[in-house]
């Protein structure tokens, strides 16, 4: 479960999130949705403490990021689908994953082959297509096997084959009884891919809406009332 | 060191191997180092026996921008929210990547040592020189530590800089211009600038061109290299908290 109340987050004199306050319940897979620059990914890296906020709290499971005992194994996190080192094999990052978090290193192995990666585990990620960053990325979150998982655009680059995978995969997890945070910035992923979606823009709380066929109509009606 | 520390080295180490531009640096410095021997000992002074093999440490400009690449290369390539996920307390991700780089440094400074022995020797031989003198050991010793020094001063400026391109052009025309400048024009401030020290733990005993002066005792040259590295590392240590955006 994870709590953001009161957050605000700024960046110089440039607020990029405002009093932000919502929860994500654990069990279904729940969307953050926003235009471009609404505050999504500045919320998400606040909340993994990439980024400090000004004040308010932003909380999973009730401890701060920081404050996690073994935060591999609580929360897993796609954050960018470029991060990595081009020579690097997808092996050999989650593999120093792995011995960072103390994961035994055969995780590395098994969650390549959960995201279909496996055949492509020795090659160096420079030469793979976004698509593959992407299963790459979601499988090092996986590494630790988290009850909790926040993922920023990742369906970013994904062919409509991928999302689909990636739709069935997120609500596996949601089923197992994880809590699941999809940011995006398209409306028609997340309309796949959530049971219900935050909507904010420029930093602030618009909307929180289930997902229903008349998602986007709702939607645009809400961006056009707040401007 | 703690199991966790262990598990954070054992990690940096991991990804340094794996990283080509970090091998390929490594054996540059070993190449550095015999050019350079065979520069002292055929141009400069075949007569200088310790300077000769401590040119062992010669390699350090590769060396040092190997360190660099294992921090600044994490801002470089974004990989750090990685490091930053798993460890967010952060400054154990710092000292770890101490701790490697001067394993990497150290493995550097043995790879130069064991190349740059033998062909000291034979260099000196086609001189009639003295094959050794009882202040080799010890210059030998001061250009393996002092090497894995610099990798650690090349992790701790990468980490402060962040920018790797800039890490790199500043501490390149930082050690090579001004601090050489010093140390050939001004000796006495420029034997207590991180290369002067270095120099000298190094067993280089001289300054010949173009204004006479000394450099610092090896001993004391090793005390204020360690100082100057263990201050950057310092320094890398307390800016972490930065934002990653």
């Amino acid at each position: 479960m994870i709590s953001v109340t009161a957050l605000t987050t700024s960046f110089g004199r440039v607020r990029a999130v405002s009093d932000l306050t919502f929860d994500v319940p654990a069990g279904r897979v729940t969307g953050f949705l926003g235009p471009n620059g609404a505050g999504k990914t500045t919320t998400l890296r606040t909340l993994l403490g990439l980024v400090r906020q000004d004040s308010g709290t932003a909380l999973i499971d009730g401890s701060r990021y920081v404050d996690l005992p073994d935060p591999v194994r609580t929360v897993g996190a796609v954050l960018e689908s470029t991060a990595f080192h081009p020579g690097h094999s997808a092996r050999v990052h989650l593999e120093a994953l792995c011995l960072a978090a103390r994961i035994p290193t055969r995780r590395a192995g098994e969650v390549l082959d959960e995201v279909s990666l496996l055949d492509a585990a020795d090659r160096r990620v420079g030469g793979f297509s976004l698509g593959m960053r992407q299963r790459l990325a979601l499988a090092s979150a996986l590494l630790g096997d988290p009850a909790v998982l926040v993922l920023d655009e990742p369906a970013n680059g994904l062919d409509p084959e991928g999302i689909h995978w990636l739709r069935g995969h997120l609500r596996a997890l949601a089923a197992d009884g994880r809590t699941v945070l999809v940011s995006s910035h398209v409306l028609t992923e997340l309309s796949l891919m959530a049971d219900e979606v935050v909507v904010i823009n420029d930093g602030h709380l618009l909307t929180r809406l289930p997902v229903t066929p008349d998602l986007e109509r709702v939607y645009l009606d809400a961006i056009r009332a707040a401007r | 060191m703690s199991g966790r520390l262990g598990g954070l080295v054992a990690a940096e180490l991991r990804k340094a191997v794996a990283t080509r531009s970090v091998r390929l640096l490594v054996v540059l410095g070993a190449v550095l180092c015999a050019a350079w021997a065979t520069v002292q000992v055929l141009v400069f002074d075949p007569d200088d026996v310790v300077a000769a093999y401590g040119m062992a440490q010669q390699g350090y400009p590769a060396v040092m921008i190997a360190g660099i690449l294992l921090s600044a290369g994490e801002y470089r390539h974004r990989t750090v929210t990685w490091a930053y996920l798993v460890t967010p307390t952060r400054v154990p991700v710092i000292g770890a990547k101490v701790v490697a780089g001067a394993a990497v440094g150290l493995g550097a400074g043995l790879l130069a040592a064991v190349v740059t022995v033998p062909l000291v020797m034979v260099l000196l031989a086609t001189r009639d020189a003295p094959l050794f003198d009882p202040a080799v050991p010890l210059a030998l010793l001061g250009s393996v530590l002092g090497t894995a020094l610099w990798c650690v001063f090349g992790v701790a400026v990468g980490a402060l800089v962040r920018n790797q391109s800039a890490a790199i052009a500043v501490a390149l025309l930082w050690t090579f211009y001004a601090e050489w400048t010093l140390i050939m024009l001004v000796p006495e401030v420029g034997r207590w600038t991180p290369t002067g020290a270095a120099k000298a733990a190094s067993g280089w005993t001289r300054v010949d061109l173009p204004v006479a002066g000394s450099v610092l005792p090896a001993w004391a040259g090793a005390l204020v290299f360690l100082g100057y590295a263990l201050v950057a590392v310092a320094l890398a240590g307390a800016t972490v908290r930065r934002d990653v955006t």
